[in-house]
């Protein structure tokens, strides 16, 4: 995702990303894949629950899983259990101003993840709303 | 689309790599944000 975060900014979006590892883990994750995006710790998982990502043993045994573990690892990452909820998924909501939710995506399994296009999609779809709403948010106030 | 996730959400803090706790909900109070929701880090 973060491959386009360029064009979702040119669309007036930020993008933003939540782990379940420790606020220390979210700072290696930033410092190993040059994040420049916000990158935030959710230990408690209260974000994946409030959002209903999908959680469960089957979904996280597959040899992908074994190969990443394998690789954080050989980066040395002091990884003495797992740097989040292993049996933990992901996925990617887009949330507008007032408390909108324009795009709902729950990995099924590890390594399940949006079309970049679809996402991109979905926000431009969206994004003129926000925009006006902005525009006339900024007018009151200054007026 | 409003739902109950948008309420659970609107009190969830966050924990900034610095140790900083953010309400999650203000960082789309001004703008769409796309929220990455990652199964690990690394």
């Amino acid at each position: 995702m973060s491959a386009i975060r360029p064009e979702l900014q040119n669309l007036g979006a930020e993008l933003v990303f939540v782990g379940s590892g420790s606020p220390e883990q979210a700072g290696w994750f930033v410092e190993d894949y040059d994040i420049e995006a916000p990158v935030y710790s959710d230990e408690p998982l209260a974000v994946y629950r409030a959002l209903d990502a999908r959680r469960g043993l089957l979904s996280s045994i597959e040899p992908r899983v074994l190969l990443r573990s394998l690789r954080a690892i050989r980066r040395g990452f002091r990884q003495t259990t797992t740097q989040g909820v292993a049996m933990q998924q992901g996925g990617v909501w887009i949330l507008l101003p007032g408390h909108e939710m324009a795009f709902v995506y729950r990995s099924k399994y590890a390594g399940d993840h949006p079309s970049p296009g679809d996402v991109l999609d979905a926000l431009e779809s969206v994004t003129q709303a926000p925009r006006v709403a902005a525009a006339r948010l900024a007018t009151s106030v200054s007026g | 689309m409003k739902s109950q996730h948008m309420s659970a959400l609107a009190t969830v803090e966050v924990i900034a790599p610095d140790g900083e706790a953010v309400r999650l909900a203000d960082l789309w109070s001004e703008q769409p944000v796309v929220l990455s929701l990652l199964r690990h880090f690394g």
